[in-house]
């Protein structure tokens, strides 16, 4: 618990990726700059009856690079993902866990059904078939992604797997800023972790949140998302450890909030008051007043009902100065990637701090009368931002935001 | 800072559905394990009555189509708001906040949703069901329920995720993210579960496996949900409210080898050290320590742990009560805590000989004077620990401590 009250601080030190675009936090970076969509036909499994069976898969997967061979024969494929992509993280930040005091390092790992592959397989066995490794069952609760992090890394600080479905991978950011402030942590290894099943493709096909065509978030002709999968990961440290050490420490998290909408499991509150709400609780946690915003990350789906609640609440959040803020959405380069998505666009916005380049959201042509947000659109921008929100919303009302600034 | 004290709890769970209840049967040796009675092969324990009555009528219509996990936590929070005496105005519905923990979560839901795809193809995936396959399902409802509409976080630790999770809720207090946090966790058995464990090897055969004493691999399956309301002391004092105790710190680890042949304890060691240095404790003060153990091999870390930070002469009162409850998942840390809450604030007359248990050189042995030793104890500590690596411990102190 709070016990000194000296505000301890937390910077980004590294980055790392698996994601449609590329498997790496830099050839994701760049394709997000290209404009590249990494949304396909899916390649996973069967989809002769599947209704919306295009999405971003992670393609050129080649774990051997950062993975022995028994982790590439003997993890599965979410925990290989952000293995991978956690190894690069520490590497970027040039991090030696032997150096640290490990109780002292953190791992905190969102993924909404990263294990499901594992179910679908237990549940597809045969009465009496030898055909699945009952072992793999431990790999599949929800906490196994961490755990198995934290395992194979060694540490032993707080282990921790946020589930608020959709906004998980925003929330673990800011679960880091809260951990490393309460003096628990000195680093935390975050992200998100998702692969692409036939569960999860039925399922949002069955509420037909996804749409055939190529997803266009605020776009006036949006109609739908597309699933993506991969992991995203992120080396949250402590400023002065992290300055002690020469790492970089010009990427600061600032702030964090949460809300719940409390009015429907699967649809978001049409007013968007729970997404204003987290993004205020941000700003006030970071000190900052709304107009210093100078880029905003949506959640931007593409689906009709969250991209119009996500225009209203920013207008609410950021009121006047709303038609001035340039705001982005990833999802039509990789798709939405559930449990991933957040972490994926606090990365992207560590390099829009870092470069001043705000990516184009893909697939944007049609501005949407209805929603006064100013979508770059058709090619990057260059725009200095010292400060950016990341914000997330989820099935069961959550809703989480996180604030970036730049030194 | 204001002290976070708990103003209410609730408790859902094979056991009793109220904590004086749950208490006074722990100390008499009770237990709910034994054969399932849908499943008599599987020695466990289920919860035979999940008490919705008290849900309001005007907010019964949703009941109907939740998953057995979501009426756990429900009930539980229904319960707990009620002996706090508290009911969320919209004028501080952002000051009231959820923090959840699940092992399993929709387990039961996904394993429903998913057995139809494969049996029916695509064509049978059920919305109804696809919106309860994420484990913050029971939270959203409690939000909607209840009205809560600031910090909403289901979060998993393995087993120890609800005691992770009334942590964290005191640290958002403490943050000043919230003024009150629901908070607790819950687990639900069902067939599928079962399945799964089985499959696993991790179900006990025998049925008289003491925890300290017998190892045995495996576990009784059961369920439950705990749930408490924390607030800023100030908080409940403006408002009157009862106090059941005052959380005075947390922490929060990881042990690494616990999957592993040779365990080790440092993890479980350094989140109970730290939860007694963020309470500014020794561990001579703590005079009950309840603990994780279920008759398994990880009972040994437990007491190697044990015997680590309570070196001195008068180690603390030691009650392993999923003898009682059995293995309820992350229902487990958060009816601990409730079980210490509630024998600090009214201690049993009796404690029966099997219940209060003694750190010796060897092991653990049955204590001596356990029912004057727990009228004395004005300190508790809860720890938690989940066989895939997350540790949990919990200082607990009666408020007028």
């Amino acid at each position: 618990m709070l016990q000194g009250a000296q505000p301890r601080r937390a910077c980004i030190t590294g980055c790392g990726a698996v994601s449609p675009i590329g498997n790496s936090a830099d050839t994701f970076w760049n394709g997000l700059l290209a404009g590249r969509s990494g949304l396909a036909p899916i390649q996973a499994f069967d989809t002769h009856d599947v209704t919306v069976a295009v999405a971003g898969e992670v393609k050129d997967f080649h774990p051997e690079t950062r993975l022995s061979a028994t982790e590439c024969e003997g993890l599965e494929r979410v925990h290989q993902f952000s293995l991978y992509a956690a190894r690069e993280a520490i590497a970027d930040a040039r991090l030696d866990l032997n150096r640290l005091d490990v109780t002292r390092v953190g791992v905190i790992v969102a993924t909404s059904l990263g294990g499901m592959l594992i179910g679908e397989a237990y549940q597809r066995q045969q009465p009496g078939s030898a055909d699945f490794a009952m072992r793999r069952l431990f790999d599949f609760p929800y906490y196994a992604t961490a755990n198995t992090l934290a395992r194979l890394l060694g540490v032993r600080g707080p282990t921790f797997s946020p589930s608020i479905a959709c906004a998980s991978g925003t929330q673990v950011v800011g679960m880091a800023l809260e951990f490393v402030r309460l003096g628990y942590v000195d680093v935390c290894i975050v992200g998100g972790a998702e692969t692409l099943c036939a569960f999860v493709v039925n399922g949002f096909n069955c509420l037909r949140a996804t749409t055939a065509e190529s997803p266009r978030p605020f776009d006036v002709r949006r109609s739908g998302l597309q699933l993506g999968e991969g992991a995203a990961m992120l080396i949250i440290e402590e400023m002065e450890q992290a300055r002690r050490r020469g790492a970089a420490v010009d990427v600061e998290v600032v702030g964090t909030g949460l809300a719940g909408d409390a009015t429907h499991m699967t649809a978001p509150a049409r007013d968007g008051a729970g997404a204003a709400r987290a993004m205020r609780m941000a700003l006030r946690d970071a000190g900052l007043a709304p107009a210093a915003v100078d880029f905003i990350s949506a959640h931007g789906t593409g689906t009709v009902y969250n991209d119009a609640m996500e225009g209203a609440a920013i207008a609410s959040v950021f009121g006047e100065a709303t038609p001035r803020i340039p705001v982005n959405s990833i999802k039509g380069a990789i798709g939405h990637t559930l449990g991933a998505a957040g972490s994926f666009e606090a990365i992207m916005c560590a390099y829009v701090l870092r470069s001043g380049l705000i990516p184009a959201t893909v697939n944007y042509a049609q501005r949407d009368p209805a929603c006064r947000l100013d979508v770059v659109a058709g090619a990057p921008r260059r725009h200095a931002v010292q400060i950016a929100v990341s914000t997330s919303s989820a099935f069961a009302g959550n809703n989480a935001a996180i604030v970036l600034q730049r030194h | 800072m204001d002290a976070v004290v708990i103003s209410g709890v609730g408790v859902v769970s094979p056991l009793a559905n109220t904590p004086a209840a749950l208490a006074a049967r722990v100390a008499a040796a009770d237990t709910a394990v034994g054969p399932l009675a849908e499943m008599p092969d599987v020695i466990g324990a289920t919860v035979p009555d999940i008490p919705l009555e008290m849900i309001p009528a005007d907010k019964r219509s949703r009941i109907g189509r939740l998953d057995r996990f979501c009426r756990l936590f429900l009930a539980a929070a229904y319960l707990a708001m009620d002996s706090a005496g508290f009911e969320v105005r919209d004028a501080e519905a952002d000051r009231v906040g959820l923090s959840f923990g699940t092992g399993f979560g929709c387990v039961l839901t996904n394993a429903a949703f998913n057995r139809k795809l494969v049996e029916h193809g695509p064509a049978a995936a059920s919305p109804r069901l696809f919106a309860y396959t994420v484990s913050s399902a029971a939270a959203g409802e409690v939000s909607i329920a209840l009205g809560i509409k600031g910090v909403n976080v289901t979060g998993h630790m393995g087993f120890a995720a609800g005691l992770g999770a009334i942590g964290y809720g005191a640290d958002l207090i403490a943050l000043g993210k919230a003024d009150v946090v629901v908070a607790g966790g819950a687990d639900a058995l069902g067939p599928a579960l079962i399945h799964g464990l089985a499959d696993m090897g991790l179900l006990k055969r025998r049925g008289d496996a003491l925890p300290f004493r017998d190892v045995e691999r495996g576990v009784y399956p059961s369920e439950g949900a705990a749930v408490v309301v924390l607030e800023r002391r100030q908080h409940a004092q403006q408002r009157g409210a009862p106090v059941w105790g005052r959380i005075e710190g947390y922490a929060a680890g990881f042990e690494p080898t616990l999957t592993r042949r040779q365990r080790q304890a440092t993890g479980l060691c350094a989140a109970m050290q730290r939860a007694l240095a963020a309470s500014r404790r020794t561990p001579g003060e703590i005079g009950l320590v309840v603990s994780s153990a279920h008759a398994t091999a990880l009972d040994a870390v437990e007491r190697a742990a044990l015997a680590t930070v309570y070196r001195e002469p008068a180690a603390p009162l030691l009650c392993a009560p999923k003898s009682a409850w059995g293995e309820c998942f992350a229902a487990a840390g958060p009816l601990g805590l409730v079980l210490a809450a509630a024998w600090m604030r009214e201690p049993p007359a009796h404690v029966a000989e099997t219940v209060g248990l003694e750190l010796d050189a060897q092991g653990v042995r049955t204590a001596r004077d356990a029912s004057a030793r727990l009228r004395r104890a004005r300190l508790a500590m809860v720890h938690d620990l989940c066989y895939s690596g997350p540790t949990v411990a919990l200082v607990l102190a009666p408020e007028h401590e």
